[in-house]
């Protein structure tokens, strides 16, 4: 590897200042009285993107389309059966229900609905994810344990918007969404881990009432407080190490929301 | 035209925040009783960390506010479930079902008042986590999740939110 000191940075850059000078003292024409070296297009510009009640409107919707598309792979591909399907089936109604909401919400507040998954997410976790269930020994178990984390995540992202919003009153909306998220998470919860319903981690209480061992991926309640957390799910078949994937889920932040200007590319 | 709101509570904000932490006060205490009764069964270990997440709450509001805070709990609450607390599991499952809903819609109505964003925050946070012990408890009742959804889902209609008033 080679090293650049700063004394050859300062000789090497003296060598090309030089050279831009001729240069420019040879150019004919107009001079805008600065030196320069070619041609170089103007940058492009940053679309303006601020976060607005409609943006995290927008990207909630986005978020209710990605949770619609998992549940209706997981119906076409018949990964579910019996009452795991119908619960599905129950949610996918409901996040239906929600994607209008919020989408009516969005038109309310002048703006534009959303009504595709959001594509960031789609790319990075639900297309991935899929990927991994597709090729898994237990593919039903898989998709409830994607519903799981995914229902936790809306829950999430609706929590942490809540604050953001400046419309007092869509506050009420989002977050009686957002309860409902949490409600679907909690009760999948309670379907895969009937014997503890509520995690004993990080909390102060009494020796006896405490779990042993290490926490499992599944409760009704998990925590005192609604997670910001990255949201980890374990997918897939085992791999050659031993070891299966696990995917951890990031609530749609600044480089993931469904921005106004996207509507234009 | 919509001004950006303040983070730390207002007056009016820290007068509503100590209202839910005494209810926050009044559910950590009928845990604590159900524990102390053994009405939860084989979930009393569950009901104990009810009782912390209550706790939890109570004390991050404390923290909120700071002097404003009652530390007291809200003793109608407290009086009106502690019987069916310290009853059945059955039973005690049921009343904390109504309970956490009639939390959930209580801070939920919060929102549209509270000015600061912190305050908003926390209550969000604490209404995520007590929707799910909704469901939890739908589950300890012994009700079914796909013959009983919206008992684990949806808060009834007649669940009415607390409210100094009342």
């Amino acid at each position: 590897m080679q090293h650049l000191s700063r004394r050859r940075f300062l000789v090497a850059g003296g060598a090309s200042l030089s050279l831009g000078a001729l240069l420019a003292a040879c150019g004919g024409g107009e001079s805008s009285g600065i030196a320069r070296i070619g041609l170089a297009p103007d940058p492009a510009e940053l679309p303006d993107a601020p976060v607005t009640d409609i943006t995290l409107l927008r990207t909630a919707t986005s978020l209710e389309y990605n949770a619609i598309f998992v549940y209706e792979a997981a119906a076409s591909a018949g990964y579910l059966s019996g009452d795991a399907a119908k619960l599905a089936s129950r949610f996918l109604a409901d996040h239906e229900a929600h994607a209008q909401a919020t989408a009516e919400l969005t038109v309310s507040a002048g703006g534009k609905a959303f009504k595709e998954p959001n594509p960031r997410l789609q790319s990075i976790y639900v297309e991935p994810a899929l990927g991994l269930i597709a090729e898994a020994d237990d593919p039903g178990a898989d998709v409830l344990a994607l519903a799981y984390a995914l229902e936790t995540l809306a829950g999430a992202t609706y929590q942490m918007y809540t604050p953001m919003l400046l419309d007092k009153e869509l506050r009420r909306a989002a977050m009686g969404i957002g309860e409902q998220e949490a409600r679907h998470a909690a009760t999948l919860g309670s379907v895969l881990n009937p014997s503890r319903l509520v995690s004993s981690q990080g909390l102060s209480i009494a020796a006896e009432y405490r779990e042993e061992g290490d926490p499992v991926a599944f409760y009704a309640s998990p925590s005192a407080f609604g997670t910001q957390s990255p949201v980890p799910v374990t997918l897939g078949p085992v791999g050659e190490g031993g070891g299966r994937t696990t995917v951890n889920l990031e609530t749609p932040y600044l480089n993931s929301m469904a921005y106004e200007y996207l509507d234009g590319e | 035209m919509t001004t950006t709101p303040p983070r730390r509570p207002t007056a009016a904000d820290s007068e509503l925040l100590g209202f839910a932490q005494q209810a926050e006060l009044a559910a950590r205490d009928l845990y604590l009783a159900a524990v102390a009764a053994g009405s939860g069964g084989e979930q009393t270990p569950s009901i104990a960390a009810l009782a912390a997440h209550h706790d939890a709450a109570s004390q991050s509001i404390s923290a909120l506010i700071g002097r404003d805070a009652p530390q007291s709990r809200l003793d109608s609450v407290f009086d009106a479930f502690e019987n069916a607390f310290s009853g059945a599991t059955e039973d005690l499952a049921l009343a904390a079902h109504e309970l956490e809903n009639t939390l959930v819609t209580t801070h939920l109505s919060l929102l549209e008042t509270l000015e600061g964003t912190d305050g908003v925050a926390l209550v969000s946070s604490v209404i995520v986590a007590e929707a799910r012990h909704v469901s939890a408890m739908a589950a300890l009742a012994g009700l079914s999740p796909v013959d009983d959804t919206d008992a684990f889902l949806v808060t009834p209609a007649t669940i009415v939110a607390l409210s100094p008033e009342n």
